[in-house]
């Protein structure tokens, strides 16, 4: 039996992550095949863990440059072989720059947080049998929330824009919960133009990330 | 959109907005709140139209520097409107009057009635390494300062000018309440954030210690309505001028709301000779003393109503517009050239 309860309670949590995502397992029952017998030309769902660094740089009106250097961690999900894609990182930011001085966070901040959303539209295609890619572009925003420990002042970014982000999964031939496991990598980059919370200050700003997934639902 | 969907539009950015201590330009990084340096020395005082200038230079060392603290108030309404603070090393070598300035710090208090709340950046401060070259000349008991335009006038003794205030009359009492708020409004202008929507960085209450003696305490409660309080604590910015107690502003998101809170102060009048005359007490009240309908009025973040209701314990009262222009004024009060 491969499609037992298991396979379809994490498929509807991954789906829950997602929004709105059809887990593959549905598909795959609903079709009368095995989740990972070939669904047609990439079709389905993919969802993924990620970890990686992750690093966002911007300019403020007044000429400063900021640059965060963050551990990240996040899920990375889409529909179809054309369809919607998320990318939602948490981060936790380890190195602050300004201006060409270097902080360590833990040093000067109670509490590190921040996030990465990318939300967009993929393609995806094959490289080779075994191994899919996936990109497209998106909306980008990422969060900087840093509340400074006792006598340091706050600090907070909102940067928002646009930006694009890929996907590389290799299918190994192993299973999990009833499903076809991958590893690949991802990397995005976003142009960031606006922050709602600085409104008057931020010029303009850059983000990049990068990492290693593990997923399930790959079809090829 | 519906003035109902827009109203909670706005809401919603408001509350981002305050969750995250945000809005107005970037935060420096790694930013320690209060470096103010002690200035134990002479306190000297100035007015050049609205703008009232205060000049603390300390005990000059061996090799002839002390640290001093410059601030510039305007003080075209009784409230106040901009404020800027230099902190540094005065250093006067020789007697040829010249006086090196090295500033390390800047503070800058913006007069930003016209800016909505959200958008107001507040009090911040900037490192500095520049210098002013000041040349200073002895005068009894004045220091005339020339050579920068920020900074030149005639400086009168800050100890010696408050022997020139009376204890008796409404008036009085109104200027014992002008000199008293110089002291107060010079340490808001070192209150990162203060005046802008920064000042949620308070929830967690922080203390920022008076450039002559004494602390303030900074904190700020609720969300979407906002208790600030500022509690000090034998503060003294002016040496001679000490205020005591709390000052709170309850105010909505959108900085409408009103005051409370009773200081106290202490000016310490200087006899010619030196010695300390008795001093003039008194109290603050900014929640109307007992009539709210009194109480200092905030509108977008700004005094737009009420009074200062000023008494001096054994003499005069007063009820102060924090609205209309000083009067009298504070060169009236000290009689200050």
């Amino acid at each position: 039996m491969r499609r037992g309860g298991a396979s379809g309670t994490l498929a509807l949590a991954l789906a829950g992550a997602l929004g709105a995502a059809a887990p593959a397992v549905a598909e795959a029952a609903a079709a009368g095949r095995d989740a990972d017998e070939p669904l047609g030309e990439h079709d389905g769902s993919r969802h993924a863990l990620a970890v990686g660094p992750h690093a966002t740089t911007f300019f403020s009106e007044e000429g400063s440059q900021y640059t965060f250097l963050s551990g990240s961690v996040g899920y990375l999900g889409s529909l179809g072989a054309r369809g919607p894609f998320v990318h939602v990182f948490a981060l936790l930011p380890l190195q602050a720059r300004q201006d060409g001085r270097v902080y360590a966070t833990g040093d000067y901040y109670r509490r590190r947080s921040g996030g990465d959303l990318l939300l967009g539209w993929q393609w995806r295609w094959s490289v080779r049998p075994d191994l899919e890619a996936e990109a497209g572009p998106g909306l980008h925003g990422t969060l900087v929330y840093l509340p400074g420990k006792p006598g340091y002042r706050d600090f907070s970014a909102l940067p928002l824009g646009v930006g694009g982000g890929a996907v590389l999964r290799w299918r190994r031939g192993d299973h999990g919960f009833s499903q076809p496991i991958t590893i690949g990598a991802y990397c995005a980059a976003a142009y960031d133009l606006y922050d709602p919370l600085r409104a008057d200050d931020l010029a303009h700003g850059f983000t990049f990330s990068t990492g290693f997934v593990l997923g399930l639902g790959v079809s090829r | 959109m519906t003035p109902a969907g827009r109203f909670r539009s706005r809401s919603a950015v408001a509350l981002l907005a305050l969750a995250l201590g945000a809005c107005g330009p970037y935060a420096e990084v790694a930013q320690k709140l209060d470096v103010t340096a002690r200035v134990a020395g002479d306190t000297w005082i100035a007015a050049v139209g609205p703008e009232v200038r205060v000049l603390l230079v300390g005990t000059p060392s061996s090799d002839g520097s002390a640290p001093f603290a410059f601030t510039s108030m305007q003080m075209p309404i009784s409230s106040g409107t901009s404020a800027m603070t230099l902190q540094g090393t005065w250093t006067e070598v020789g007697t040829d009057g010249i006086a090196t300035l090295r500033v390390e710090r800047q503070y800058t208090l913006p007069d930003e009635r016209s800016t909505s709340l959200l958008s107001r950046r507040g009090a911040w401060r900037t490192d500095e390494r520049r210098t002013i070259q000041l040349r200073v000349t002895p005068d009894g008991d004045r220091l005339v300062l020339a050579g920068d335009v920020a900074l030149s006038g005639t400086y009168a003794a800050f100890g010696g000018a408050l022997a020139r205030l009376g204890t008796g009359t409404a008036r009085d009492a109104a200027c014992a309440f002008q000199i008293a708020n110089l002291g107060i409004r010079s340490s808001e202008v070192r209150i990162i954030g203060f005046g802008g929507p920064g000042m949620t960085q308070y929830q967690r209450a922080e203390t920022y210690v008076g450039t002559v003696a004494g602390s303030l305490r900074v904190s700020q409660s609720g969300f979407t309505h906002n208790t600030t309080t500022i509690r000090y604590s034998a503060f003294e910015d002016l040496g001679g001028a000490r205020v005591d107690g709390p000052q709170v502003t309850d105010a909505n998101s959108g900085g409408d709301g009103h005051m409370s809170g009773v200081l106290t102060f202490a000016l310490q009048p200087l006899s010619p000779d030196g010695s300390a005359a008795t001093p003039i007490t008194g109290t603050i009240d900014y929640g109307g003393a007992g009539n709210p309908a009194d109480a200092i009025q905030i509108s977008n973040g700004t005094a737009s109503g009420g009074v200062y209701v000023v008494s001096i314990q054994g003499g005069g009262t007063a009820r102060v517009s924090p609205e209309t222009p000083p009067s009298p004024s504070v060169a009236e009060c000290l009689g200050l050239p």
